[in-house]
């Protein structure tokens, strides 16, 4: 079951993070996994620990994290990476003092237990993997378009800001269907790195896409094996940390082995 | 005529960004719009395609148009995994490609841009002039009456700087199409444009290349800038 949990969560997470890092949005996914912890505490002493209400709960506050970082960004004119900071570890903090009068283990939270998801969640999971594939296939041009530069998306004709909703809700939601299995503070990898890794092996948005997935799998299966052979060890970090060898190593052949240097090559750092 | 603007302002926090003008804009013609930086050239271009409100003025299409448009970008910031040929067709993907016709088919922009020999590169190997060409071949392909280039001809070395413009000269004259450039390139405007709009938050001549490039050749200094001014008060 966790095995299966792990790819739904490849299938979905993957190619949204492939859109994130494009978007410079990739701590925006980090930061909403992190303030999910107020709802999910809140849920939790409203309505004990029944899995549908947690997620409501993480919800409620994913979009109340949207809300209060739009008003700093806008109408206080933060910074957005202090707009971000500041509102998550708003909701964070508050997710921890709310967990100090419940009974609920912090340590599951935080991290995530695959093996331990439950069914209703894993349901969800499938639902979600193949609605997400149906969103990003139906808007597969409007998407990458205002990815690439949503000056250009707008003269196109698309209309970007029912885009950028659009992003917010397939984002909030996706964040909210890995916390249970992956925990609140290792979202962030499930979305970026394996399309960090994919990213010097792809000519075409496609390639981005189904390595990203393929990255993602490789180290939901090997995360999965590691875990159930020497058990103390947790599978959520495992996985995440098979990512993050995948990508050190996926850079490294390519730095070795490519002709050219790829995407992120020297010539075009700066 | 497909377009007038009438005494048009932007006004930002209190600056003025664009004060008053006005000019039209006549179908199937090269115009050029010039002036110094923070003269509100590309204010004016966002206004008129809808990016931005204007707080004053007002803007006349003739007829409903289709625009196009080539923000002034010198590098993608983020490097997408898209090769030439992917990032030009990317110009095709809108929502009203079947409403209109495009100056240029994929293959005729790869070509006309001396782009099919890199057509296989992705973008983030190209150099300056490459990446602006890809660009402009972008927007060739988007279907449009009217195109909106914001400095098409920086990075591009001489050569290819005529080229273009003759394939500008050849779209007007043969697909009717109209474009609104700005640049800071005489040899460009001088040969190949038909008419210039000298702008600095006001609109302070317009004419032939001939005449406005007789005036701009002063214009930073001080000691004719109210001549220039008076040039500008003489009704046309």
């Amino acid at each position: 079951m966790s095995l299966e949990a792990a790819i739904w969560l490849s299938l979905f997470a993957a190619p949204l993070g492939s859109l994130l890092i494009f978007r410079r949005l990739s701590f925006f996914g980090d930061a909403l996994g992190h303030s999910s912890l107020a709802g999910v505490a809140a849920a939790f002493l409203i309505f004990g620990p029944h899995p549908l209400w947690l997620s409501v709960g993480a919800l409620i506050s994913v979009f109340m994290t949207v809300g209060l970082l739009h008003l700093l960004e806008k109408h206080a004119k933060l910074p957005s990476d202090v707009a971000m900071t500041s509102s998550y570890s708003g909701l964070f903090s508050l997710g921890i003092l709310l967990m100090a009068f419940s009974a609920m283990d912090l340590e599951h939270l935080l991290f995530g237990d695959i093996n331990r998801i439950s069914l209703e969640m894993l349901w969800f999971m499938r639902i979600w993997a193949i609605v997400m594939l149906m969103i990003l296939a139906a808007f597969w041009k409007p998407l990458w378009a205002s990815v690439m530069d949503p000056i250009f998306a707008r003269s196109l004709g698309f209309k970007t800001q029912w885009l950028d909703l659009l992003f917010i809700v397939i984002t909030s939601i996706s964040v909210v269907g890995m916390i249970q299995s992956v925990g609140i503070v290792l979202v962030a990898a499930y979305l970026v790195l394996p399309s960090a890794a994919a990213l010097p092996w792809a000519r075409s948005l496609t390639q981005l896409m189904a390595r990203s997935i393929g990255f993602a799998l490789l180290s939901s299966f090997t995360g999965v094996f590691i875990s159930l052979r020497w058990p103390p060890i947790p599978t959520g970090a495992a996985i995440a940390f098979t990512a993050f060898v995948c990508l050190l190593l996926s850079h490294c052949l390519k730095w070795t082995w490519g002709k050219d240097f790829g995407n992120f090559s020297r010539k075009n750092r700066n | 005529m497909i377009l007038s603007v009438r005494n048009l302002d932007f006004i930002r926090q209190r600056d003025r960004i664009l004060d008053g003008v006005s000019f039209d804009l006549k179908e199937a013609s090269i115009t050029g719009l010039t002036g110094p930086n923070g003269g509100g050239k590309t204010t004016l271009f966002e206004i008129l395609l809808n990016f931005r409100r204007a707080t004053g003025g007002e803007i006349k299409w003739h007829r409903p148009l289709l625009c196009a448009y080539v923000p002034q970008v010198n590098l993608p910031r983020k490097v997408l995994p898209l090769t030439v040929k992917d990032f030009v067709e990317m110009g095709t993907w809108g929502p009203r490609q079947k409403q209109g016709s495009a100056a240029l088919t994929l293959e005729e922009s790869l070509e006309s841009l001396h782009l099919h020999s890199i057509s296989e590169k992705l973008i983030s190997e190209l150099s300056g002039g490459e990446w602006k060409r890809a660009s402009l071949a972008r927007s060739l392909v988007q279907a449009a009456d009217l195109y909106f280039l914001d400095e098409p001809f920086n990075h591009l070395d001489l050569h290819m700087e005529n080229q273009i413009g003759h394939l500008l000269q050849k779209l007007k004259r043969e697909k009717n199409k109209t474009f609104f450039v700005i640049s800071h390139d005489w040899h460009a405007m001088d040969h190949f444009f038909d008419h210039l709009l000298l702008l600095n938050v006001r609109l302070i001549a317009e004419g032939s290349v001939r005449e406005i490039s007789d005036i701009s050749m002063n214009w930073r200094d001080p000691q004719h800038h109210a001549w220039m001014h008076s040039v500008a008060e003489i009704p046309k």
